[in-house]
This record gives structure tokens, sequence and C-alpha cells, in this order.
């Protein structure tokens, strides 16, 4: 009886968990400030930092994705300037990995031009490239008073009008494409496949425990 | 006459043979029925989980699957193994990976897969058309690897002829979730010998092993830790039986089997060998001691199964272009700034906090917090991470079950002194591959390229027998709830983690 509380309890837990988790909105990319690159601009290997002037903050951003990639990400510390202000600023922890880094801000109001994104990086674990595109002196990203080959992709995101729950369909439909036999059938197999999970599991420790 | 009279004499009449043949055919089926139930169900979880994560993960977006699968496509269509380790993938293949966009979503947490009929319509215009899949023969960073998990693989591959490089795909990872499903079923049986006093804690073990999501992704996918796993499982299995049952002729063959078949399949098991071989020695010693040792043409039939394979390959592999002996001696070779020193101090900041005095491996983090983090959560090319508040709530659990595996360990000391080599044949397999992983790092300045869960999968038994020793550490009467808050807690993680992997590409 003991392990069938403990069995329930511990479903219940999940469930209450996944409910949660998908009446959260996600992220969105609300505006960024240059088409996607895979183009490096210059390659960190030291503690390393740039602004870059022009950009627009768009209200309710809670989250800026950097065009940095390495194999285990070092400090990020990213400061919104507005007349040289600092109008929002945050810090992502070492240990990231891939082609982006997302760094959380506390959202504003109202959207804010033009401003200045400057990134710091620091204890640095591998070379970092940082991805972006060229562009003339002008108007490219700063370090330390010199102009670096271009601007550095900058994404703003904040979280969307959609909780998970209601993208649900949408994101069935996609789980279905790019696939042998595309079509919604995979995301009712999938759903299958985890109830099977849950049911065997549960009867499996009930079975033992008797 | 009696039954033993009656059988010898069937056993010499004309017919015996074709008894004898019956009975050999009988065996496997007889050991199959030996097996538990438990086992059974642990594996089908295990399989389920894995074809649940195939669906999951887009295809071509497992670690080096692209690779892996041009290494089977080669050897079915032509009968031979790749030879170059450039990327340039046969046209069937490359034209898949690009209507997928697989190498802009590759790394990138930004980009999704393909989200549009438009481009579903293009993929399969392209799947469609009439390409090579023969040429030019590059299997990327596979083509070093030994050939028998995808010679394994070409049977689901010739099973798709007529269908389009997906099919094939999706095919072979159902052949992987079948190797998944037998992890967890050696994992279970691991179990039984080496912890017998707790039934039910072989379930609570072999179940918490098959919802791994580690477990669970990799074997969702085309790649030889799929099959590397399930090996390194029964490895530690019979030599848990040996050190419980003493060593028979069908345990020494046995292993040796296993020894053949894990080198054959992926270089990483070469790094399970010492550990392997401390283990056999051990048995031996211990079995003649006892006046116990198999025939010595037992010993040398187990010792034949287990190198000769082995030497077949490297004897063939000698003269191939990209030799994996090369591949094994340039990972290992040292290099003028390398010192055993600074191998030392970066392999002990690998797994584990510096100590004053050590030169900084990593900055602002730890080796150890970020194969914790990677426990926690570390899919797709392992760019897709759960947030570090999840981390963060991680510890909590981890910090009880370690603390519950204390107490179990602590109660049962007695028998620990007791098994003291058996447990040290288990730790030398594990600090081989540990010490594998960390100079392969050290000698490339790989900085944690080589720190993925997925390389430790070969240890997964002895993540089986922690969870299972957690439970059992809650005592008699708490134990089997324990036991379930540890399943399901397993079954949390691998939903939780699901969900994380298709927010990230099809969200």
């Amino acid at each position: 009886m003991r392990v069938a509380i403990a069995l329930a309890a511990g479903l219940l837990t999940i469930a209450v968990g996944v409910a949660l988790t998908l009446a959260r909105r996600p992220l969105v990319l609300v505006a960024e400030n240059l088409p996607q690159t895979h183009h490096t601009l210059i390659m960190a290997r030291h503690s390393a930092g740039a602004c870059q002037a022009g950009e627009v903050l768009p209200a309710g951003t809670s989250a800026v994705r950097l065009g940095l990639t390495t194999d285990i990400g070092s400090r990020v510390g990213v400061k919104v300037l507005a007349d040289s202000r600092v109008i929002a600023e945050g810090t992502q922890r070492p240990g990231w990995r891939g082609a982006s880094v997302t760094v959380a801000l506390p959202p504003r109001p109202r959207t804010l031009a033009p401003v200045t994104v400057c990134f710091a990086l620091t204890d640095l674990n591998s070379a970092i490239r940082m991805l972006g595109l060229a562009t003339g002196a002008h108007v490219a990203a700063r370090a330390e008073g010199k102009a670096l080959p271009g601007r550095m992709h900058v994404e703003y995101l904040r979280p969307g009008p959609r909780s998970w729950w209601s993208m649900l369909s949408s994101v069935s439909w996609r789980l279905g494409l790019g696939r042998a036999a595309s079509g919604t059938w995979y995301a009712l197999l999938l759903l299958t496949l985890v109830v099977a999970l849950v049911v065997l599991s549960s009867w499996a420790v009930l079975r033992e425990s008797r | 006459m009696s039954v033993i009279e009656r059988q010898t004499v069937a056993g010499r009449a004309p017919g015996g043979q074709t008894a004898r043949s019956a009975g050999a055919a009988r065996l496997p089926r007889r050991l199959l029925r030996r097996i538990p139930r438990a086992a059974w169900i642990c594996a089908l979880v295990a399989t389920i989980n894995a074809v649940a994560w195939s669906i999951v993960t887009p295809p071509f977006q497992a670690p080096d699957e692209p690779s892996h699968f041009a290494y089977v496509q080669h050897l079915a269509e032509t009968g031979h193994l790749p030879s170059s380790s450039k990327e340039v993938f046969a046209p069937a293949e490359a034209v898949a990976l690009e209507d997928l966009h697989q190498a802009e979503v590759r790394f990138s947490q930004e980009n999704p897969t393909i989200s549009t009929l438009a481009q579903q319509r293009l993929l399969e215009r392209g799947l469609a058309l009439p390409l090579s899949r023969s040429t030019p023969g590059d299997a990327g960073l596979a083509a070093s690897q030994p050939p028998l998990y995808y010679a394994l693989e070409t049977v689901p591959y010739e099973l798709g002829t007529g269908g389009s490089v997906l099919d094939r795909l999706e095919l072979m990872r159902l052949l992987s979730a079948l190797m998944g499903g037998a992890c967890a079923l050696l994992t279970f049986l691991f179990l039984r010998e080496a912890l017998p006093a707790a039934p039910w804690a072989w379930t609570v073990g072999g179940l918490s092993v098959a919802l791994m999501p580690s477990l669970g992704t990799m074997s969702g996918a085309v790649s030889p830790d799929a099959l590397l796993a399930p090996i390194a499982t029964a490895l530690f299995y019979l030599l848990a039986r040996g050190f419980r049952r003493g060593l028979s002729a069908a345990v020494a063959v046995a292993l040796g089997a296993t020894i053949a078949a894990g080198c054959l399949a992926k270089l990483t098991f070469l790094a399970l060998l010492p550990g392997a071989i401390f283990g056999c020695a051990v048995l031996v010693w211990r079995a003649a001691r006892a006046g116990r040792l198999p025939s010595a043409r037992s010993l040398t039939l187990a010792g034949g199964v287990a190198v000769l394979p082995a030497a077949a390959y490297g004897l063939r592999d000698a003269s191939a272009a990209q030799p994996s002996a090369n591949v094994v001696s340039g990972a290992f070779a040292l290099h003028g700034q390398h010192t055993i020193g600074g191998a030392l101090s970066y392999m002990w900041q690998l797994y584990l906090p510096r100590l004053p005095g050590m030169d900084a491996t990593f900055h602002g983090i730890n080796g150890s917090l970020l194969w914790f983090e990677a426990l926690v959560g570390q899919y797709g090319w392992i760019e897709t991470t759960f947030p570090w508040w999840v981390v963060r709530i991680a510890f909590v659990p981890a910090a009880l079950l370690g603390l519950l595996c204390v107490c179990a360990l602590v109660a049962n000391r007695g028998s620990l002194w007791a098994r003291r080599l058996e447990l040290a044949s288990y730790g030398a397999i594990s600090l081989g591959l540990l010490v594998a992983i960390g100079l392969d790092e050290y000698l490339h300045g790989a900085q944690g390229e080589y720190l993925q869960l997925r390389y430790l999968l070969p240890l997964v038994a002895l993540a089986g027998a922690g969870l299972a020793l957690a439970a059992r550490g809650a005592g008699r009467r708490w134990g089997p709830v324990a036991g379930a808050l540890i399943v399901t807690l397993m079954l949390g993680h691998d939903l939780f983690s699901q969900l994380l992997v298709i927010s990230r590409y099809y969200g």
C-alpha cells in the first residue's frame, strides 16, 4: 500500500509539473539586428568584450541571444546602455554550449532606441568565435576603442503570446515534418509510447514490491 | 533402465547426433526462459523509451549521426568499409541533410527543424531523386571505428530497400532501440548477481536504467554507443556472475565473446580492457585456488574467442587507408608541451574540484559540475540543456540518492571487504574509461569537447547498481517506497527531457 501511495504521489507530481510547464509561454524572437550568419568576426582566446551602438531594445525584452560559439562557454555579461546609462544588465554563467548564448535581462516596459549593447567575456574555457556580419568601420562593433570587422548578431527575446498548451497542435504538426512518412500520427505514436512507459513502469514497480 | 542410462544410450545411438543438435537448439530457449519476467519488462520499457526518443530527435540531429549513417550506407551498398574520414557524404544522404537544414539546426538552439509544407515537399522531392548512395565513401569521424555495429545496422538498412534515406534511418534507429532494451535487461541480470539480497531492488535498478534519458537518446539514434552500452553491461554481468558463482566454462567463453564484441563495436571499449583483463585474471586465480578451474580447452577457447576476431580485424585494419590503430596511437601521442603532471592535473580537474597548487583547467566552473549538468540534461548535439535553475533543483534528489547509497554501503560494509576484488575489477574498468576520456581531452586540448555523458554509457550498469543501492539504503521497511520514488524520479527526468527536446526542435 505504501508503495502504491508513493508511486501515485510521484506520478501526480510529474503530472502537475508537466501541466505547469505547458502553461508557460516560451520565449519568442521579437527582433534581430541582422540576418543570422555563421560568419566569424573575431576569435577571442582571452577575456574580451565589445560594444555595439545603434541597437533597438524592444519593449518587454527579457533576454538577448548573442552570436557566440564555443565548446564550453565563458561567463558572459551583457549591459544595455542608453545615453551612457545602464538600463538593463544580465549575466550567463560559464558552461553553456553551442552556437549562441542567451542572457536574461530585466524587461523594460517601452521600446528604447538607440541603445548600445555591450558584452564582456570572462573566465574563458576555450576559444570563442563571435558571429556577425562584416560592415564598415563606422557602424561596426567596437572593442577597446577600435572598430571590429563588423556587427555581432543579436536577437531580442520575450515571452510569446501563447502558452505551450495552446501550441500543442502546431507542435504536433511540426513533429511530423522532416520524416520518412510525414504526418501528425508521429505525435500520437509518441503519446502512446509515453503512456505505455508510465503504465509498464508503474505496474512493474507494484508487482515487484509485493 | 534409469533416466541417465537411457540418455547415455541415446547419446551413443545413430540418432545421438540429432538429439544433441536438438538439445543445443533448445539451449538458448532454456536460457531465455530462466530470465525473470521483470527483466523482460525492463527491456521492454527501455526499448519503448528509445523508440520515443527516436521520434523526438529529428533525423541526423544526434551526435555524429550523419557519419554513422554514411558508414552503414557505404558498407551495405559496396560491401567495403569506408575509405576516408572526410565529410563528403554520398549524394543521397547529402541532399537529405541539405533539405533538412541539418547544418543550420545543429548546435544552434535558435534554429528549429523544418516547419513548412513547402520545405517538406522539397525534402520529399530530394529524397525521391535517383542519387548515388555508394560514392565517395567518406564516413567522417566514424570511418576509423571497427565495423560490428555498422555491420548489424546493414540489416535494417537492407530491409528499407525501396525506401528513402529517412525510411532506412528510422529502421536503423529501431535496431539501436532493441540494443537499449538489451542494455536494461543485462543491467537487471547484473543487479541479480551483484545485489542478490533484495530482488525488488533489481527492478528498481533495471527500470531506472531503462528510463535514463541519456540511454534513451543514444539508443534512439544511429550510433555505436547504442551497442557499446549493452556490451559493457554484459561484461559487468558476466564478471559479477563469475565472482558470485565461480568461473564456469560457459562464463569464460561468454566473457571472451563479450570482449571480442566490444573491441569490434567501438574503439572506446579498449579503455575497458585493462579492468576486464584484471577481473578475468582474478576469476581464473580464484577458480584455480578452489580447484574448480574450467578445463584448459575451455580457457583456450575463451581466449581464442576474445582475441582472434579483434586480431583478424587488426590485421585487415593495418592495410586500411584510415587505420584504427593510427587513430588510437595518435590519440595518445605525447607532444612537447604535454607532461605527466599536466595530464594528472587535467584529469583530476575533469572529474573533481581543483586542489591548491594546480593550474586551472576550467575557469569559473569545475569539471564535476559540468558532468553534473550533463547528467541533468545534454541533448541534440549537446547544445540542448536545461536552464541553470533546473540543475540547482536537481542537486536535492542527487544529494538524497547519494546519502541513501552511502547508508546502504555502511550497512553492508562487512560484505564490501569480502568482495574487494570484485569491486576492484569494476573500479578498474571505470577508471580505464575515465582516464581514456581525460587523457584524450588533455592531449588534444579539447577543453571539455569530450565532456559528454554518452561517453560514460558503458558504466550504465554501475549507475543502475547505485540507484538500486540507494533504494536499499532506505532500509527494509521503506526501501520499496524509496524504490518507487526513484523510478518515478527517473520517469519524470525522462519525460521532462523529451519535452525540452521537443521545445528546442519543434517549438
